[in-house]
């Protein structure tokens, strides 16, 4: 269940229509390590994961994903509003014109469209904290190459605080990788009916992480 | 939007983030008792800074957790919704 509150998450501002910057900003929306992927890498893979922590972690910054994903919408929604068909057409925006007007939709600055083969979701919780902190530094860099290409200061402070998040996300995504690996150090045996279970220690686990009975 | 409201809007926010930030760092030190005296803290002062802001201007909540205020028309749909606000200037 979700909730929607009815402003953004930051105050993000545009100075002028500027579509060819709305070009390169969508790419946060429907790129490849855009906040759509974000959301849904972490809001997907949360089901398997074994302890409370990363459960919660998972929810809370898939969820702030998606305030994120608004933010960068609002940015590309008010930088190309005011577009004459000249301006788009100047912007190299004439293709995705064609499609979407001035809709929003997920693709990145190319006009490649969202696809699933983006994100993973692997089972091994271990590989997927290991994928959320490579995404939370590709989005990083991302953000910074966004602001190099920005003339607009109002979209600079918008994208900086997106930038300074991703930092924060890594470093939640750290603990919880350090919260996995206490988890799986604590040696769990399955005794099996019939067995003598000092026979089986040892045997039956493979670096105190998967164990088959 | 009157500049009272966008400046209530802007508190509100300040404090969401605020809260948001310390539930972050909770999910992964759920013992750490300053941070969760902060985030009771950051929790009431957000609660308060809500209820301040809805019954002045309608819900900001959804699904019945906002407070629908007292005028006769259902105030949810009301304009502007957060993208149609551009802060320019204003932060």
């Amino acid at each position: 269940m979700w909730v929607y509150q009815k402003m953004l998450q930051y105050p993000a501002g545009v100075r002028a229509c500027n579509p060819k910057l709305a070009k390169s900003v969508i790419t946060q929306y429907g790129g490849p390590d855009g906040e759509l992927a974000a959301s849904l890498r972490y809001l997907t893979q949360r089901y398997t994961m074994p302890i409370p922590q990363a459960k919660a972690a998972l929810t809370d910054i898939g969820t702030e994903e998606l305030a994120h994903m608004e933010i960068v919408a609002t940015l590309v929604y008010n930088l190309i509003k005011d577009a004459s068909v000249e301006d788009i057409k100047r912007a190299g925006l004439d293709g995705y014109y064609a499609d979407h007007d001035k809709a929003l939709y997920f693709v990145n600055g190319d006009g490649n469209p969202w696809t699933a083969a983006y994100i993973q979701s692997k089972g091994d919780p271990i590989t997927d904290i290991h994928e959320n902190m490579a995404a939370e530094e590709k989005a990083r860099s991302t953000y910074e190459y966004l602001m190099q290409l920005s003339d607009d200061s109002e979209v600079d402070r918008t994208l900086r605080f997106l930038w300074q998040r991703e930092i924060v996300h890594f470093q939640r995504f750290g603990e919880v990788l350090d919260l996995l690996h206490e988890y799986y150090s604590h040696q769990r045996v399955f005794q099996m009916r019939g067995y003598d279970p000092a026979a089986l220690k040892g045997a039956n686990s493979e670096g105190g992480r998967i164990i088959t009975p | 939007m009157d500049p009272k409201q966008l400046e209530l809007l802007r508190r509100v926010m300040e404090a969401q983030f605020i809260a948001l930030e310390l539930n972050l760092l909770l999910d992964t030190h759920p013992s750490d008792e300053r941070a969760l005296q902060d985030f009771r803290a950051a929790s009431r002062e957000l609660r308060n800074l809500v209820a301040t802001y809805e019954a002045a201007y309608g819900p900001l909540l959804n699904y019945g957790l906002g407070e629908p205020g007292m005028t006769p028309c259902w105030q949810w749909i009301s304009d502007p919704w957060p993208w149609e606000i551009n802060w320019r200037g204003k932060c």
